[in-house]
Formats: structure tokens, C-alpha cells, sequence
């Protein structure tokens, strides 16, 4: 697999096929992470839009020791807590949110049950998880991605765990004994 | 030394990036003696299950094509600043030329049609057109001989005969009544020669000497001679 070094300099040079490779190299990562922290398709497409475009724009600063996918991920969590910030401004349209989120398949109980307890998480914490589980980055890599210490990225991610736990017990997913119950 | 609930909690932190969690002997003792953190700790087994099914969940398909074509854009814009003069075509760059040195062009004419529209000033007047002296004017120049001739007709009446005897042997030029200067000549000793019909001067090669001198010295001994013209024959000192 060709390095992301040389990667980036063939799609600095503009070539189709390097492009290519870098939007499928990346693309699932960068919407993953924009689909589960806005749940919103569309949103979750226009942000991961902004995040390639934001990230090419900067792509000849890119230091070439520096890992590509936290960076990635980095611009990526920032377009988010501003999409969220913006909503959050806007309460008029939060039921216009809800009424075009995409409902998960009715089969997925569990994982909705867990996607709505990360509505709840703060935002830190949910990108945290999101990077943890959902694209397996490291502790390291998070750490890098959110320029925080890996001591705090790791309360960070338990903490997270703690109150997904607590929201599941709450919702009856799992009982007072920590037994799943569906 | 037994471990305490705050300690679990914070071995619970450290195992978190840990598939599966390892606990240590201390850790064992306290999750058998203590029914709260057994709870918690079943309570976050069972999440890494429910984390399983969530990881599982299969994601909508990003926007490929899309993302590439943006990119394409992207990258072709990113490459342009770079080159843009050079790749313009040179016609392009000929027009936005000409179309500049049209608009200072035509600056300049309107500048220069607004000064041509101006009224000229006195001062610009009297230095580009003639001032005729008029007959009575008594000019510095005019004074002077004025001066000159009272004094040596009050003083000698000898001296002033032979002055008018000597100024009467002068080659006198013919008088000039037209008032408009002859073509192709100078204009600035234009009054000196045309303006009176009575003056009479000292010679040609002296009137025309003066033509080069500037013109406010040209058109003062022009008036100084006008007023000897007038004043002299008829200014005769009695005979003593």
C-alpha cells in the first residue's frame, strides 16, 4: 500500500487515480465519525465534504511525519462541534433535525439504544468514543487528533463508558446488576 | 493493602483501551468484597457487547464519486494560483492592457479639455498677449526721460537745442497707422511700432535692437520713445 506521504504528493500533482485512493482510503473514517456525531446523512455528507476540501486546501502544510488520519479526524471533530454548535442555535430546527435523522434498522435495538445514549455524552467524550470504537484509533492517535494528553483522552473514553452504562441501565437495557436484558 | 473504590475506578480507566480486562489481585479482592464496583464492572463487560452490535451497524455509503470530483476541483484550483498569469492567453492579457491604457488616455483628454475650457487668468493674459501703453501712461521707463529732458531743459537751453537738433537729424520712420501687426513678425515690439502715429525714433537698428530684450523692457523704452515723439518738438526751450 503506497505511503500517505507519497499519496499526498501524487494528489498535490492532481492525479485522478491518487484522489481516488485518498477519498477511499479515508472517506469511511471521516463519515463514520461525521455520521455518528450528527446522525444526520446529509449533514454527515456536506461535513465530510468540508473536511476533504478543508484538508486539501491545507495538504502542501501538512507535515509529512505528522499521521494523516488523526489529522483528518481533527478537522473532521471540529466541523462537527461547529454543525452542532450551529444547531444548537437554531432550536426551531432541532425538530426539523430529528424529523430527517436516519432511523436505524429496526433489527439494530442495542445499537440504537447505544447511539442515543451518545446524544447524551458531552461532545468531547462522544467524539472520543466515536474515534475509539467506531474508527479504532488509538490512544495515541485520539490524543494527537484532540491535542490532549493520553492520561486525559483515557477518562475521557471511561467517563463515556460510565454514563453509556448509567443510560443503558436507565433505559433498561441492562439491569442494576450490569446483566443485559435484550 | 486493600483497594478502595476510587482505586478500582481508576485501574477501570487504565485497562480502557484493553479488549479485556485484566484485573489485578487487588483488583479481584475489592470487586469480591464490593457488590457496587462488581455492578459497574458487569455493567461496562456488558457494554463492550452492546458496542460490538453498534460497531456492527452498517454505515450509509459516503458520497464517493462526489467526494472525488470535489476533489478534482480542488486540486486543479489549488494548482491554478500558481501559473494562472503565465496559462492566460496572451490576447487576454493584450485586452486588459489596451482597455487601461484606453481609460489613462482618456483621462489625460479630459484633464486637458478641462484646462483648455479654463478662462486664462490676468497674469497668464499679460504675459501671452500685448499691452498696448496707452499715450497718457507714464510708464518707470517714461519717467526716467521725462526726468532726463526737464532736467536738461531747465538747466541748459543750449544743451536741449542741440538735443532736438541732434534728435531732428534721427532717421525718423515713417508713421504706422494700422493698428494690427504686420504677419510674420514679432509681436511683442508690435505696440512699440504701430500704436502712435507720431513716434519718431532714434533709428531702425536701435528699435530693432530692442526686440530682442524682453518684452516689459521692450514695450517701457517703447512708450519712453512715444513720449520724446510727442513731447520734444513741442517742448522747445525758449533761445536764451
Amino acid at each position: 500500500m503506497i505511503e500517505d506521504s507519497v499519496l499526498v504528493q501524487h494528489c498535490l500533482a492532481g492525479e485522478v487515480d491518487a484522489i481516488r485512493t485518498f477519498v477511499d482510503r479515508f472517506q469511511g473514517t471521516v463519515f463514520g465519525l461525521c455520521y455518528r456525531m450528527l446522525r444526520h446523512r446529509e449533514d454527515a455528507e456536506d461535513i465530510t465534504q468540508e473536511t476533504f476540501t478543508r484538508a486539501f486546501r491545507h495538504l502542501r502544510q501538512w507535515q509529512p511525519g505528522r499521521p494523516l488520519k488523526p489529522w483528518l479526524m481533527a478537522i473532521a471533530a471540529n466541523r462537527c462541534r461547529t454543525r452542532l454548535a450551529r444547531r444548537s442555535h437554531q432550536p426551531q430546527l432541532a425538530g426539523e433535525w430529528q424529523d430527517y435523522a436516519v432511523n436505524p434498522a429496526p433489527t439494530c435495538g442495542l445499537a440504537e439504544e447505544l447511539d442515543n445514549g451518545l446524544q447524551e455524552l458531552r461532545e468531547d467524550y462522544r467524539i472520543c468514543f466515536v474515534m475509539f470504537y467506531q474508527q479504532e484509533l488509538s490512544i495515541q492517535e485520539i490524543s494527537a487528533a484532540l491535542e490532549c494528553p493520553p492520561g486525559t483522552i483515557k477518562t475521557w473514553l471511561h467517563r463515556a463508558r460510565k454514563q453509556l452504562a448509567e443510560y443503558l441501565q436507565q433505559r433498561g437495557v441492562v439491569n442494576q446488576d450490569g446483566d443485559e436484558l435484550h | 493493602m486493600a483497594m478502595n473504590c476510587t482505586e478500582f475506578e481508576q485501574e477501570l480507566i487504565e485497562q480502557v483501551e484493553a479488549s479485556d480486562a485484566q484485573w489485578s489481585e487487588a483488583a479481584e479482592r475489592h470487586l469480591a468484597e464490593c457488590p457496587q464496583c462488581r455492578s459497574s464492572a458487569k455493567a461496562m463487560s456488558t457494554l463492550d457487547q452492546v458496542i460490538t452490535a453498534w460497531k456492527s451497524t452498517p454505515l450509509p455509503s459516503p458520497p464517493t464519486d462526489k467526494l472525488v470530483a470535489i476533489l478534482r476541483h480542488e486540486a486543479a484550483s489549488l494548482s491554478q494560483p500558481m501559473i494562472v498569469l503565465s496559462e492566460r492567453p496572451s490576447s487576454t492579457r493584450w485586452s486588459a492592457a489596451s482597455w487601461m491604457t484606453t481609460a489613462a488616455a482618456c483621462t489625460l483628454l479630459l484633464l486637458g479639455w478641462a484646462f483648455w475650457k479654463q478662462p486664462a487668468s490676468p497674469q497668464t493674459a499679460s504675459s501671452s498677449q500685448i499691452v498696448t501703453a496707452s499715450a497718457d501712461e507714464i510708464s518707470p521707463v517714461t519717467a526716467t526721460v521725462a526726468d532726463l529732458w526737464h532736467g536738461v531743459r531747465d538747466r541748459s537751453a543750449t544743451v536741449a537745442r542741440q538735443t532736438i537738433s541732434s534728435w531732428d537729424q534721427m532717421p525718423a520712420i515713417a508713421p504706422v497707422t494700422n493698428t494690427e501687426p504686420p504677419p510674420n513678425t514679432d509681436p511683442e515690439l508690435q505696440p512699440v511700432l504701430t500704436q502712435h502715429s507720431a513716434i519718431r525714433s532714434t533709428s531702425t537698428e536701435l528699435l530693432s535692437g530692442w526686440s530682442n530684450l524682453s518684452k516689459p523692457i521692450g514695450q517701457q523704452v517703447g512708450t519712453a520713445l512715444q513720449f520724446l515723439g510727442q513731447v520734444i518738438p513741442t517742448d522747445l526751450p525758449p533761445a536764451s
